[in-house]
């Protein structure tokens, strides 16, 4: 039954609407002339439906005519019918196809090459440098590219400092995953050489890892002095000294402190206008209303105006206009001061090492003129004063706070 | 001569003979062989011309399945047939 609907189908078919007093009369008729009608059946009385092969109505039309039999299609199935009616739509027909062959470009195509995971020693342009050397870039051909594992083999060789890499293509996307190599360890500096003093300082803390000790806690040591020597035995060994010492260095800070500042406090009130900037040239779109502040800062923020990757040459800007108030604050000489000490602490913390703690700031001197304070201060701080030297001493480094440190 | 000769033969007599023969399944299929015609066809009742007499279907809904000069299978539901010799 169904490979009889096939050939139906393939032939194609129509569903007829007989009206006429003498339908029997033409079934008759049509069956005797080899006019195959099927699934007649009556509607009303007169009025009768039946299925008949679209190459056969040719031959039921003279009959119709001799029954008097009115005759209408009402609906049509099958391949014929519905290759005319893709003809008739062929250039939709055209742009379907199209479509489908654009479709089935876009996305046998590489669109994005992305890197999955972190490498720390290899940047991420290297590795798609790499990729796109083996022919994995955005617009190659997916189909095109050999087997992942073939791609990783290629990557692996073009980047030896990889231990392993994975390649993923998941549709459009191609994912990188490199693994790098855990790095040597470094052997351990050998080199013989001292531990000499950078500053000028007062030893506190002297310990050595390796090589002896040549000075002691409390005293005084000049830049350039070995403190921690790797000439052991009357120079007989010479071995890679190292340890950690760590001095007392002064810092002197002459400062001015104004003993009245402005200060600017921000209120809370905010007013904000949107614009829309064509080539620079803005244009209000919402915000609209004057700004009652006395005082007010502006601020804009401008973003791009973009579908997808493609940035339009119109910016949407944000404005922001914020009230504040300026306060006058007047500070006594004790306030002054404690300013001072703290603007001194900040400044030499640039100019000690990274482990420096200042230990002790004093107030040497402090004058009030003109409304502002002078003030001179010890800072006393404790840092790494030493520092590595090749064996045999070559020249003393040049101490940069030499200037700056005083000298007791 | 033909009835004769099937009755020697023993042989069933349709295959020579041309009388109909009709075949009954349930109450949803008739099918009718050596027909001649339609006389009458309405949704509840059905007529038909054989080589010898005719034959009336009665039922609701009734459908000319397929239609062949010497063949016609009728659907529906059958509620009689009635066949007369004339």
């Amino acid at each position: 039954m169904l490979g009889r609907w096939m050939v139906d189908f393939w032939r194609g078919y129509v569903i007829l609407n007989m009206r006429g007093p003498r339908v029997p009369e033409l079934i008759n008729a049509a069956t005797a002339r080899g006019v195959a009608l099927w699934e007649i059946r009556q509607v009303k009385e007169g009025v009768y439906r039946a299925r008949v092969h679209r190459d056969d109505v040719r031959a039921l039309l003279p009959l119709l005519r001799q029954t008097s039999t009115k005759l209408r299609f009402e609906r049509k199935f099958g391949v014929p019918f519905l290759l005319w009616r893709a003809w008739r739509r062929k250039f939709f027909l055209a742009g379907a196809l199209a479509f489908l062959l654009l479709l089935y470009t876009a996305t046998s195509m590489v669109w994005t090459v992305e890197i999955e995971g972190e490498t720390k020693r290899l940047q991420a342009e290297t590795v798609l440098e790499a990729a796109r050397e083996i022919g994995v870039h955005k617009g190659s051909w997916i189909g095109g590219l050999a087997d992942t594992d073939i791609l990783q083999e290629q990557l692996k060789d073009k980047l030896p400092e990889l231990s392993w890499i994975g390649v993923r293509i998941q549709g459009t996307k191609v994912i990188l995953q490199p693994v790098e190599k855990v790095e040597l360890v470094k052997p351990a500096p050998n080199e013989p050489q001292n531990i000499i003093a950078t500053k000028t300082g007062e030893i506190k803390q002297i310990l050595p890892h390796r090589g002896s000790a040549l000075v002691k806690p409390g005293q005084v040591v000049k830049p350039g002095q070995v403190l921690i020597t790797g000439s052991l035995a009357d120079g007989k060994t010479n071995v890679h000294a190292s340890g950690i010492v760590r001095g007392e260095v002064w810092y002197y800070s002459d400062l001015e402190v104004p003993l009245t500042t402005t200060v600017k406090t921000y209120t809370g009130n905010v007013v904000s206008k949107q614009f829309l900037t064509f080539w620079d040239y803005p244009v209000q779109v919402w915000g609209y209303g004057e700004i009652k502040y006395e005082k007010f800062e502006e601020s804009a923020e401008d973003a791009d105006v973009a579908i997808g990757d493609f940035i339009f040459p119109i910016k949407y800007r944000d404005v922001q206009y914020r009230e504040y108030e300026e306060k006058t604050v007047t500070l006594d000489q004790p306030a002054a001061e404690a300013k001072a000490l703290e603007m001194a602490g900040a400044d030499v913390k640039s100019l000690m090492g990274p482990n420096g703690v200042v230990a002790q700031q004093k107030v040497l001197q402090s004058e009030l003129k003109d409304g502002k304070l002078k003030v001179r201060i010890l800072n006393k701080v404790e840092e790494d004063i030493g520092q590595p030297q090749a064996l045999p001493p070559q020249q003393p480094p040049v101490d940069p706070n030499q200037k700056e440190a005083g000298t007791r | 001569m033909k009835k004769m000769a099937a009755d020697m033969l023993e042989v069933p007599k349709d295959s020579l003979l041309n009388v109909p023969r009709i075949t009954l399944i349930g109450g949803m299929h008739v099918f009718v062989e050596n027909f001649q015609g339609i006389v009458e066809f309405r949704d509840d009742r059905l007529r038909l011309a054989l080589t010898q007499g005719g034959l009336t279907v009665h039922g609701r809904e009734l459908v000319i399945k397929t239609i062949q000069p010497s063949e016609v299978v009728i659907e529906g539901n059958i509620s009689g047939i009635h066949y007369h010799e004339t």
